[in-house]
């Protein structure tokens, strides 16, 4: 399943994943103390230069958050015009500057750092380790069936425009649900059936 | 009469002898719990790949196709499973996939606006799953309206009390001001819930 | 059906190139790999997708049956899923349930009208499909390898149906056995036909070229 994790080597996938976080966090707290809007111009400028820095992919990813900047930017435009224009762009600008940042994050930190210190953090509330394995299941499970449950809904979409023009989707989505609902039923039961043998003792 | 935990109607009568459970924990959950809690997270994920109804509305807007995986998860999963779905969901979503509407993903998102309505998900699948358990023991007929009410009360009451303020607070709107941005996706989400409740009646009596 | 000339890309790579085809026989069967085009070239015939350049001529109206009928069917009970194509172009309820019947009824199948889809075997699922096309009215009926999902008594009687059709169809498949008696069929390969003719030596062809690989 694609990630958002963009490998290679560059300076910001070489700073430890734990540093990157607390950062983070600083920021995201140190943002409380900030009213002047002027002055996270500069940061958010520096931010976009970082996407630049790693490159192409870096550059189209920064790209890739218009839609996102478009609603932060209609937030703002909203908020210009019913309240405060400097209140709209201090919003403006501190949405964007976390939203960045933690992309930056997201980018540059392997999935594998991340669950590692989730791990870690999560430690001391399951001491037998139980949680973490039944997360780690989970998960993997998840991934494995988003790539199926899309290949149905695309299946499906095929066949119900082959038999009508119209447009209307509700009809489409609900008939994609009960499918994979059922699916999922089934699915449970395999799996779950495959450990009930697996210790025979109920 | 004895008083009773509602029968997990929602997923049929439960079949053959009882599942060990794969591991002892607070949460007590079974293999086929596990199971079905990533299978929904995963329903919701693809959700959103779904693009966006005919909507006019474009930008990365929170409301989407995914609200009604939401209300789903807490209508046929109970109100604790439900909840664990979402969660799931959003951790997956935290550690990287693009799988919120719009291809949208990472600690970026956790940041941005929406975080209100992320939230929301979250408590909205619990009350969801709440409000339909206890109406289907005070409405044992109407399961429809039983339905329909827990998604209007769960998907939308609850997603938009925690939604709007978020917008509020990430933003500095006051409050009726960030209700009126997010007023526009209230016709979407009341067909979302149509379409919930059918399909949670529809496949929740055993087929 | 005529088609001239076509030029189809999917996310920005050629599927189709150049492609020329004139398709009038009674039974055209169509084989590749994986990824040569069959799939976007029957649903391009369908009209599903639209071609970058080139003309497509059908002269009657074209139905398409998927691989997995799980996918296909949209309703519970098999007669609300068989009037729905002729319920969406404006035909009134009693004259859809007569035409559905009628199929139902050339077709030795009218246990069906009562019944509920999910009681129906595989095999019955996809005659279903197939039934549904028929309904709708098709005169070119296009398959997208309908027996794949089938165990082998399914195939079987979904496979002597098809035969019996006066239709014209077009099946893609990758079960080479199923296309042994088709008059033509056609070698697709990265998007152009590789070959072009009767049955038995464009299969064996074909054979050929995969063991040698």
């Amino acid at each position: 399943m694609i990630s958002l994790y963009l490998s290679g080597q560059t300076w910001l996938h070489r700073i430890p994943a734990a540093v990157k976080l607390a950062g983070l966090a600083l920021a995201s707290i140190g943002l409380l103390f900030v009213k002047e809007w002027i002055s996270l111009v500069p940061v958010v400028v520096l931010l976009a230069l970082a996407y630049a820095s790693l490159g192409r992919p870096g550059r189209q990813r920064l790209f890739g958050l218009r839609s996102l900047a478009l609603l932060i930017a209609a937030l703002g435009v909203f908020q210009g015009l019913v309240m405060d224009w400097n209140q709209a762009a201090n919003t403006i600008l501190r949405l964007l500057m976390m939203v960045m940042l933690a992309d930056l994050i997201t980018m540059t930190t392997p999935l594998q750092r991340l669950l590692e210190i989730t791990s870690l953090l999560v430690a001391p509330l399951d001491r037998r380790g139980n949680m973490r394995r039944q997360l780690a299941f989970a998960v993997a499970l998840m991934i494995r069936f988003v790539p199926l449950l899309a290949q149905q809904w695309q299946a499906q979409r095929w066949a119900y425009r082959a038999r009508t023009s119209r447009r209307p989707k509700p009809l489409l989505l609900a008939v994609f649900l009960s499918q994979a609902l059922r699916r999922t039923d089934q699915i449970a039961e395999s799996i779950a059936a495959r450990e009930a043998t697996k210790r025979p003792l109920g | 009469m004895l008083r009773e935990r509602p029968q997990n109607a929602r997923w049929g009568k439960p079949r053959g002898r009882p599942i060990r459970p794969l591991v002892y924990t607070v949460l007590m959950l079974t293999t086929r719990d596990l199971v079905r809690i990533a299978l929904f997270a995963a329903l919701i994920a693809v959700m959103g790949l779904i693009p966006k109804f005919d909507l006019p509305f474009t930008a990365g807007v929170p409301v989407t196709a995914q609200t009604l995986g939401v209300m789903l998860a807490g209508l046929m999963l109970g109100p604790r499973r439900g909840v664990l779905a979402v969660l799931l969901f959003l951790f997956v979503v935290a550690m990287g996939a693009p799988v919120l509407s719009g291809g949208r993903g990472g600690l970026g998102v956790f940041f941005g606006p929406t975080i209100g309505f992320l939230i929301g998900w979250v408590a909205g699948a619990w009350a969801c799953g709440t409000v339909f358990e206890r109406l289907n023991v005070w409405l044992p007929s109407r399961r429809f309206l039983a339905a329909l009410i827990a998604c209007w009360v769960g998907g939308i009451v609850v997603i938009y009390a925690f939604g709007v303020p978020g917008i509020a607070l990430r933003t500095e709107l006051t409050l009726p001001k960030a209700a009126m941005a997010s007023i526009i996706f209230l016709p979407g989400d009341i067909l979302k819930s149509l379409i919930a409740a059918w399909l949670a009646v529809r496949l929740g009596s055993g087929r | 059906m005529e088609l001239s000339r076509i030029h189809l890309t999917r996310d920005q790579s050629p599927v189709l190139r150049d492609l020329s085809l004139s398709l009038s026989e009674p039974r055209i069967g169509l084989i590749g790999r994986n990824g040569s085009g069959k799939s976007s070239l029957l649903r391009l015939m369908k009209g599903l997708l639209t071609a970058d350049s080139g003309v497509i001529r059908r002269p009657g109206s074209v139905g398409i049956v998927f691989q997995n009928p799980e996918h296909q069917l949209l309703f519970p009970t098999v007669m609300e899923e068989l009037c729905f194509g002729l319920r969406e172009r404006g035909r009134s309820e009693q004259e859809a349930r007569a035409c559905a019947q009628r199929v139902l009824r050339d077709f030795g199948a009218m246990e069906f009208e009562s019944r509920a889809v999910h009681e129906l075997s595989d095999g019955q699922k996809q005659l279903l499909c197939l039934f549904e096309v028929l309904v709708d009215g098709a005169d070119t009926i296009l398959l997208d390898e309908p027996c794949a999902s089938l165990d082998l008594a399914s195939r079987n009687q979904v496979m002597r149906i098809i035969e019996s059709l006066p239709q014209q169809v077009i099946m893609a498949t990758h079960d080479l056995e199923l296309l042994q008696d088709f008059p033509r069929v056609i070698w697709l390969d990265q998007g152009q036909v590789r070959a072009d003719g009767p049955a038995d030596a464009v299969i064996s062809a074909y054979r050929h070229w995969v063991q040698s690989k």
